[in-house]
């Protein structure tokens, strides 16, 4: 079943005098307790991507166009109060930046109560229970003592185990996480990936992770979308975009990641660097860092091609769909896919 | 152990504070003119003017007569009004309700006008009212305050007939010493136009401030994490930002308020109203010195007490400044 469908779902910046693309016919699919990972560098668009799916986006960015269904009901079209029976219920969030998330003057227990509350008709007893037993649930002992604190008496670790006790107060169908970790002691990192991708087992609940680090990703998702400048380049089950990444990007990040080059001395590093919004070049975005650029990709935008799932499939077997509208299936945005590896 | 701390060292600072109020306060005494001239007038001859003097302590020198004033004015005595006749403290306390019931009639218009009207102007700062709302708080800012009460006074009372530009009214007497107006409908009438004239001064400054903090609070990440956990428009202003915006403008408060008091001067004077500020004037105009000496040493008193309670006050609503810190 799907939980949420993303089509052809495009962002914009509306200036006064013009107008700027963020998100580009971005596309997406998951389904009940999937985990999927949305890997690409800073400024790709992948927390824009995020935030309007509860269409958190901050003015001036608007959606142009596309849709966004979550259990078949339009999210695009709903008004603010519809949106908040959604937000922080059904679908829950994860932020960033664990030392910003909180409000200073407000208690642990304050924020755990309220959120259950604004979704339920729990009395205030009955949430706080709730609330101590997820206390429980993100590994915070003590928890009596610690509803009574405020954010600023925890380390950013252990705020960050809050907003995770927060975003799953509702039983949520669907968690969006932006980074968890990035602002977080290396550390700590694999602890809380690890609690979340547990937590999502447990309560069967999806989770979309956005992640810069593909390595990451890879260990906690079972399907991978990879975006540059606002496009999503390639999109494949997790343990094949690993071994057999189709797209010279993906291939470049993989490259990056240190497990994959223990063999030389030097970190490999994609040339380069991502253009910003009103930078995008004509044709295929990725052509001025590409190894693989020929004349073509300066000129026209390669179109999806569709991967059969099978994707050690030899190269004749890659069928070219151009207007392909809605890709569930794995694909690649390139003129030149790399699949001439073999099984 | 924090606390104690604290403690001491405000209690430090205020000691200070009021030693330096009350020495600058002794020294005008000296410089303002002649004791005994306005004791006795010019009646009394010479002889008779240097025995009183050397009687009063005139004659001491200068250190030993400030030790004597500062000893008398912790028992309470700040010498007698030459033209009331009584001790300087019963003259100020028997005014100082009055003054009180303004400001305090002054700052509830503030707190209660300031605070919607500054995250209206926040939360919509495009529409229109929020634009004109913006505009009358610069003009506000810039209009002296007797202008302001003459232009109350000249509306409503003279043109509207309506309220009162003269004294407290009917007044009620609680406690055998404290006249309040608070409990009468015509006192209540009577303390709208001056409460307002003074309002007018830290109103727009208000305005201006919470709205300034408020529109920073709503940009901040747990406002947006806020959002995104569903709460609504309400819980989300009132609870989530005016709690942040409020902890800074409270110390901000704390200190206007008692520079209220300095500006009832005005206010007082324009409406005729029986406070301390009106028994400042008067005692300006009749050179009685020791009342005007005590007037400034009270009302530095009463500042160092205000803002004292406002950094009391400030610990314990900001749980970010706790006194004792433990981190889990
Ligand atoms: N308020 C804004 N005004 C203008 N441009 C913005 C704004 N917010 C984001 N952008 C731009 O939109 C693009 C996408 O931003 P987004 O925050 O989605 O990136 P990201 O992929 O999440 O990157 P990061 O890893 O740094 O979080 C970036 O180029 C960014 O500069
Ligand atoms: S389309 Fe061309 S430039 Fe773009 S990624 Fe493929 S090979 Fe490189
Ligand atoms: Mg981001």
């Amino acid at each position: 079943m799907k939980l949420l469908e993303i089509k052809n779902l495009t962002l914009s910046f509306q200036y006064p005098n013009k107008e700027v693309i963020a998100l580009d016919d971005f596309s997406l699919t998951i389904a009940a307790g999937e985990r999927i990972g949305l890997v690409g560098e800073s400024g790709a668009g992948k927390s824009l991507a995020i935030f309007s799916i509860l269409k958190l986006l901050k003015p001036p960015c608007k959606i142009k166009s596309g849709s966004i269904r979550f259990c078949g009901r339009e999210i695009t079209t709903m008004n603010e109060t519809e949106l908040n029976r959604l937000r922080g219920d059904k679908i829950t969030m994860i932020f960033q930046n664990p030392l910003g998330s909180l409000n200073p003057v407000l208690t642990v227990g304050t924020h755990l109560i309220e959120t259950a509350r604004a979704h339920s008709s729990l009395s205030y007893k009955e949430a706080y229970d709730l609330a101590c037993s997820r206390l429980n649930d993100v590994k915070i002992t003590r928890v009596h003592e610690r509803m009574r604190a405020y954010p600023n008496e925890f380390s950013g670790g252990m705020r960050q185990r809050i907003v995770i006790a927060c975003a799953l107060m509702t039983n949520p169908q669907l968690m969006l996480i932006d980074e968890p970790t990035t602002a977080l002691d290396v550390t700590i990192q694999a602890e809380i990936m690890e609690l979340i991708y547990n937590l999502s087992v447990e309560k069967k609940c999806a989770f979309i992770l956005v992640s810069h680090d593909l390595g990451l990703v890879s260990q906690l998702t079972e399907r991978v979308l990879v975006l540059y400048a606002g496009q999503i380049v390639e999109a494949n089950a997790t343990r094949q975009i690993i071994r057999y990444p189709h797209h010279p990007y993906t291939k470049g990040l993989i490259e990056c990641l240190p497990e994959f080059q223990r063999t030389k001395k030097q970190l490999k590093v994609i040339p380069g660097r991502m253009p910003g919004l009103d930078e995008w070049p004509v044709g295929c975005r990725f052509h001025p860092r590409c190894d693989f650029a020929k004349n073509d990709c300066k000129e026209k935008m390669p179109a999806v091609t569709r991967l059969k799932k099978a994707v050690s499939a030899p190269v004749s077997n890659v069928k070219r769909t151009s207007s392909l509208n809605t890709p569930v299936a794995p694909y690649v945005k390139c003129f030149y896919p790399l699949n001439e590896k073999k099984p | 152990m924090v606390v104690l701390s604290f403690f001491l060292k405000r209690s430090y600072q205020f000691i200070i504070v009021m030693l330096v109020i009350s020495f600058i306060g002794f020294s005008i005494q000296d410089a303002l003119g002649d004791p005994i001239h306005q004791l006795v007038g010019e009646s009394v001859g010479l002889a008779e003017r240097e025995k009183l003097r050397e009687k009063l302590g005139l004659n001491d020198p200068f250190l030993t007569q400030y030790v004597r004033f500062v000893k008398n004015a912790l028992t309470g005595d700040l010498g007698t009004s030459y033209f009331f006749k009584k001790p300087v403290m019963a003259v100020i306390l028997d005014r100082f309700p009055a003054t009180l019931e303004l400001t305090l009639a002054a700052s509830f218009i503030v707190i209660f006008l300031s605070i919607p009207l500054g995250i209206y102007c926040a939360v919509y700062p495009k529409h229109v009212l929020a634009r004109t709302i913006m505009t009358f708080s610069i003009i506000g800012i810039s209009m002296p305050v007797f202008l302001t009460g003459i232009l109350l006074i000249y509306i409503f009372p003279v043109q509207l007939g309506l309220l009162y530009s003269f004294g407290r009214g009917e007044t009620l007497m609680l406690f055998g010493f404290w006249e309040t107006n608070f409990l009468t409908q015509d006192g209540l009438l009577h303390i709208i136009l001056p409460a307002i004239s003074l309002a007018s001064i830290m109103l727009p400054l208000f305005i201006r401030l919470i709205r300034g903090r408020m529109v920073e609070v709503l940009s901040e990440e747990y406002i947006h994490f806020a959002k995104a956990r569903g709460l609504t428009k309400n819980r989300i202003l009132y609870v989530h930002a005016f709690r942040n915006t409020l902890i800074p403008i409270v110390s901000v408060a704390g200190v206007q308020f008692a520079t209220m008091i300095a500006y009832t001067i005005l206010t007082e004077t324009v409406f005729q109203w029986p406070g301390m500020g009106f028994m400042f004037i008067e005692a300006v105009t009749h050179s009685d010195i020791p009342l005007i000496v005590a007037y400034l040493v009270f009302v530095g008193f009463v500042f160092m007490v205000t803002n004292t309670v406002v950094d009391i006050l400030y610990l314990m609503i900001d749980p970010t400044v706790q006194l004792v810190k433990q981190k889990f």
